[in-house]
């Protein structure tokens, strides 16, 4: 039976995401020098998890890498070793190392082997720093083979009660090969002192066949010390007296015949090996020919020389067999060579080649590379998992954050919310039978409907709650990101986090990361002072750094705040003049001028190390804030720091929507790009040549798209007065969207337009009103864009026509 | 339409050994068109749609399919026939259409009426001569004859697919 | 006649390989994720084999061990610590505190199946 293990896989990576963000939280709450060894323990135990599961999962480049850190761990967590800042940060650094490295195999990117080769490097170091002896690898014994084996085999009084069955090893026994089992009873206590408990009885077993010592007594494996075992060969059927059975007479002779022209002859051999199998070229491409016929010749001659001594012929040849696992020889190799060089060998040998040393040859060769092979680690286990890694790369890229953990709770209240729905559902069946409705039935339909559509609103929100997820999954990145950079910037920062259970989408949550990060960024780089400025402004010198969430009517609120500096508002006004975003004669208030963090034209590097304030990328992230449907304010005080407020809606599915009408069709506009709707006086509007229709509101010019025009329809009316605008705010810009009508507010669920038909520019999505219909819903920012490539004659010669230009 | 669907399940096995399959004709404009019974998702009929601005006049625009938003082909407009208005008879058939990638999209055909179906030996089907009709050999698999009536038989994979619809796209606009 | 196995481990990725294997061969497996569960589930029916992990949270694999040997249901059940240590030092750790035997990790389904069979024959 073949199991397919990459169907757990996805598993296997969510629960080391989870794993890793523990380690790096645990991480950076370690005291060192005193650290709390339950702490420790924590960290210890995700990192052992990723490397069993790893190891197990064929993801060996992982396994082996998560090794290091576990032994390192390990000697913290007994004691061993002192935790130390160097340490801690070494590991950070090696969390961040695996989950790119996990990521990578999720992925199916190719791995960074040169960074995780430093970091597995750094590990390596720290490891041995305190100058811990790397462990000795065991030389592996010598592959033993009798023609038989006399086991003896007395379990202790208690060996029952380690749940090993005595019977269960005897089977066992049994199975490799032929076996006479004797019972010896001769312990047995009489009736009247047995304890049904204990185990009394022993056996001595004589198996015949051709097995391997290390069978016998692995099956023997977990009762070691609580049983007495003696496993013998049977003398007399060992073969030629040599312990690996080895005609060394034979092998001696026809070698020192073919010594004199070794060096030929291993030439003559490589010349051979590559003809018959041009598939083995690229494992010696790295090696020169003559160096590696030096090295064969250098093996052949050290196995000859070592022939009767055993002991020292194996520790060769398992260091030679690790040698060749590493490059990357398999056993089909071995079985290549041992051919080649016999044949070659027969060529040199000529007539001298006889049978007996044919046979000899073949035994001898066998053997080494049985030995050479057990050094290859447990060789099934080794050859599963490199399967597996080459199927990996196979598989398509996975389907990232497909899946998604739902606590029990949500799905309980969901069951129970369909639960009621049902009971309503059979309430208002009742009605499918009634001939005649009396008053008291339409009460009680009514009332069916009422709580049908409790049910529906509560179902909804059951449904949207299980995408919810707490944002601590965001903010847990903070505590690192913190620590790492008020190091390198070398101020005292304390972060300080609240609402980390406050919920929202998933698919929100994997957006605002990015923007959230530039902002504590920022707040770190250009809020807090450094210590001695702080200090001599009357501050503490650890300045606070405050992430917090709250839920706001629909909304998720997330605020972060400094208590830095504050943004400087004479400087963003100066370089705003300078780049004539700000008119000499205007004087705008403090909110207008910190609003111009915002705006692109300020967002550049050069003004970001003048201005004591925030910069780079800000319109970035105001962007794509607006792009979740969210915005994002700014509030300041000098001296006393500052405030970044982010509103989001809580679902990317949902949003709340204003019904207008253009022609005979119904869209939606976004509520939160709506600045105002009004109706048209006409003396605010003012037709600029080449430019098209503004609208003056306040102080401001703002530009008419005429949605019928825009979208090539018939309207009610094309006389501004006789419609409504709506003025909405695209990417900072205001536009007038001038419609026929307005109708109610809603909220509705977002569709998408591609899944059946393809994206269609000015639109984000469709949505299905209470009749059934369908709604497109506008795109704000795309309409202005369409509006400005639809070129600048058509709106001259429609102003033209609709008569406003006289 | 329930039938159709159960004809859809069950003939996807037989289909293949055969080689025979089923077909759905419709008439267009007094022609019988054919397509392969497996696509077929359902026949409705006719509702009013919701236009989506600045597309081919043959887009009518969208429905709402049991929560799905799926657009509404009118076949008469794709194929430059006049357009016929929309009666009682009117058909939508909703087809599934397979995009070369491993993505399929559900789109409704407006035709003038469905006709039969009809199981056709792919050996049937004769490739299509240059015809009158305005139709691109390009959407034609080709035609067959069945009981003395020409079907056209459509290869709807070339006809709706987003490239095809793009391309239409921007050569009206 | 099935055999029921019960599954203990921190990791769900490890817990559903063992539990998939493991049911696939036809046994009836449960699931706990840590010591502490484990040991509830173990004492609320009779299961013929425990394969525990060690390190876990709540209650780590040699406590559970210790305490399942303490319960005269498991005393001579076998218990086979799923383990990534493979040194003779943590292997007698887990003998002294009665597991019966160990799987080293990593493993693979059939070398998982195999031990099981020798187990429950």
């Amino acid at each position: 039976m073949s199991i397919d293990i990459s169907q757990f896989l996805q598993t296997f990576y969510e629960e080391s995401f989870e794993g890793l963000d523990i380690m790096e939280k645990e991480l950076l709450n370690l005291d060192v020098g005193a650290a709390d060894i339950e702490t420790v323990n924590t960290i210890f135990r995700a990192a052992h998890s990723i490397k069993g599961g790893s190891g197990t999962f064929g993801l060996n480049a992982v396994a082996s890498y998560t090794h290091v850190m576990e032994t390192l761990l390990d000697e913290m967590r007994s004691g061993k070793r002192s935790v130390t800042q160097d340490a801690v940060n070494v590991l950070l650094r090696s969390v961040d190392v695996l989950r790119e490295m996990l990521l990578a195999l999720r992925e199916n990117r190719d791995l960074d082997t040169d960074g995780i080769a430093d970091s597995h490097r750094q590990l390596t170091d720290l490891l041995n720093a305190s100058g811990k002896a790397t462990e000795v690898k065991k030389v592996a014994a010598v592959a033993t083979a009798a023609a038989g084996w006399s086991i003896k085999f007395r379990p202790h009084l208690g060996m029952l009660t380690t749940g090993n069955d005595p019977v269960r090893m005897l089977r066992e026994v049994a199975s490799l090969g032929e076996a006479k089992v004797q019972l010896d009873y001769s312990t047995l206590p009489s009736i009247s002192e047995l304890d049904p408990e204990n185990s009394y009885l022993s056996w001595n077993i004589e198996l015949l066949g051709n097995i391997e010592k290390q069978a016998i007594t692995e099956i023997f494996d977990w009762v070691e010390g609580d049983c007495d075992l003696q496993v013998d060969a049977i003398a007399g059927v060992a073969g030629n007296g040599h312990p690996l059975g080895l005609n060394v007479a034979a092998l001696e002779k026809s070698f020192n015949l073919i010594a004199p022209k070794a060096e030929a002859l291993v030439a003559r051999f490589y010349e051979e090996l590559f003809k018959r199998y041009p598939q083995v070229i690229p494992m010696f491409a790295k090696t020169e020919p003559k160096k590696q016929q030096k090295m064969l010749l250098g093996s052949l001659q050290l196995v000859m020389a070592n022939l009767n001594n055993v002991e020292a012929l194996a520790k060769s040849l398992t260091a030679l067999g690790e040698r060749h696992e590493k490059y990357g020889a398999v056993e089909a190799h071995y079985e290549a060579v041992a051919t080649t060089l016999m044949d070659v060998m027969k060529e040199f040998a000529g007539a001298a080649w006889t049978r007996e040393v044919q046979d000899a040859w073949a035994h001898a060769l066998g053997t080494i590379a049985q030995v050479m092979l057990k050094a290859y680690g447990k060789d099934e286990r080794r050859s599963t998992p490199d399967r597996r890694s080459s199927d990996e790369r196979r598989k398509p890229a996975s389907t990232e954050s497909a899946s998604i953990r739902v606590s029990i709770e949500k799905v309980d209240e969901l069951i129970n919310t369909v639960g009621e729905l049902v009971i309503t559902q059979s309430m208002l069946g009742q009605f499918a039978n009634i001939e005649e409705l009396t008053k008291a039935h339409l009460l009680k339909l009514s009332d069916g409907l009422a709580q049908l559509e409790r049910n529906t609103r509560e179902l909804q929100e059951s449904v949207m709650r299980i995408r919810m997820m707490p944002i601590s999954n965001t903010f847990q990145r903070f505590p690192r990101l913190v620590h790492d950079m008020s190091g390198k910037l070398g101020k005292k920062i304390e972060l300080k986090m609240s609402g980390e259970q406050t919920e929202l989408d998933k698919t929100v949550m994997e957006k605002i990361g990015d923007p959230l990060v530039h902002l504590v960024r920022n707040s770190m780089d250009h809020g807090i002072e450094m210590p001695d400025v702080r200090k001599a402004a009357g501050k503490a010198e650890t300045g606070v750094v405050a992430l917090n969430a709250y839920h706001q009517g629909g909304n998720i609120v997330i605020e972060i705040s400094d208590d830095g500096a504050g943004l400087n508002k004479e400087k963003i006004l100066k370089k705003a003049r300078e780049r004539g975003m700000v008119r000499e004669d205007e004087n705008p208030s403090d909110e207008q001028v910190f609003d111009l963090i915002f705006a692109p034209g300020l967002s550049t590097a050069e003004v970001v190390s003048d201005i004591s304030g925030r910069g780079v990328g800000m319109d970035v992230v105001r962007k794509n804030i607006r792009a979740l449907g969210g915005a994002v304010d700014v509030k300041s005080t000098p001296g006393k720091g500052t405030t970044f407020l982010i509103r989001l809606p809580l679902t990317l599915a949902i949003l709340d929507g204003q019904l207008i009408r253009v022609s005979k069709d119904t869209y939606i506009i976004p509520l939160v790009s709506i600045v105002e709707s009004l109706q048209v006086k006409r003396d605010k509007v003012n037709v600029i040549t080449g430019r098209g229709e503004v609208y003056k509101l306040r102080d401001e010019y703002i530009p008419i798209i005429r949605m019928y025009q825009l979208f090539n329809t018939v309207p009610d009316n094309t006389d501004l007065e006789n419609g409504l605008l709506v003025v909405v705010e695209a990417d900072g810009k205001k536009v007038a969207l001038f419609i026929d009508d307005l109708q109610s507010q809603q909220q509705v669920v977002i569709k998408s337009l591609e899944s059946n038909y393809k994206k269609v520019d000015g639109l984000s999505g469709a949505t299905i009103l209470g009749d059934g219909t369908v709604a497109l819903i506008l795109d704000v920012t795309e309409l202005v864009s369409l509006f400005n490539s639809q070129s600048i004659t058509p709106n001259l010669r429609v102003v033209g026509k609709d008569g406003l230009a006289a | 339409m329930s039938e159709v669907a159960n004809a859809v399940n069950t003939n996807d096995m037989l289909a293949v050994g055969n080689g025979s399959q089923q077909y759905l004709t419709f008439m267009l404009a007094g022609e019988e068109y054919g397509v392969d019974i497996l696509r077929v998702q359902e026949i409705k009929g006719w509702d009013s749609v919701t236009p989506i601005p600045n597309t081919p006049a043959y887009i009518l625009g969208v429905i709402n399919l049991r929560g799905t938003i799926v657009p509404i082909i009118d076949l008469r407009l794709k194929f430059g026939l006049e357009k016929l208005q929309y009666g009682p008879t009117t058909v939508v058939i909703v087809v599934k259409v397979n995009n070369g990638t491993n993505r399929s999209r559900i789109m409704g055909i407006v035709v003038d009426g469905v006709s039969d179906v009809y199981s056709m030996p792919d050996g049937d089907i004769k490739s299509s001569p240059d015809f009158g009709v305005a139709v691109d050999t390009g959407y034609v698999r080709g035609l067959a004859t069945v009981n003395n009536k020409m079907v056209i038989v459509l290869e709807i994979d070339n006809m709706l697919n987003s490239k095809e619809l793009a391309a239409a796209e921007a050569a009206s606009a | 006649m099935g055999m029921k196995i019960l599954a203990v481990d921190d990791s769900a990725s490890m817990r559903q390989m063992v539990s998939f294997t493991l049911k696939g061969a036809g046994y009836d497996v449960e699931e706990a994720a840590d010591g502490k569960q484990g040991l509830d589930k173990a004492k609320s029916g009779k299961f013929n084999l425990v394969i525990s992990d060690v390190n876990m949270p709540v209650m780590d694999g040699l406590t559970l061990i210790k305490q399942l040997r303490a319960l005269p249901d498991y005393k001579f059940t076998p218990i086979l610590m799923l383990t990534t240590e493979s040194t003779a030092e943590k292997k007698q750790e887990g003998k002294a505190a009665g597991a019966t035997g160990w799987i080293v990790k990593p493993f693979n389904p059939e070398q998982l199946l195999a031990t099981i069979k020798k187990v429950l024959g």
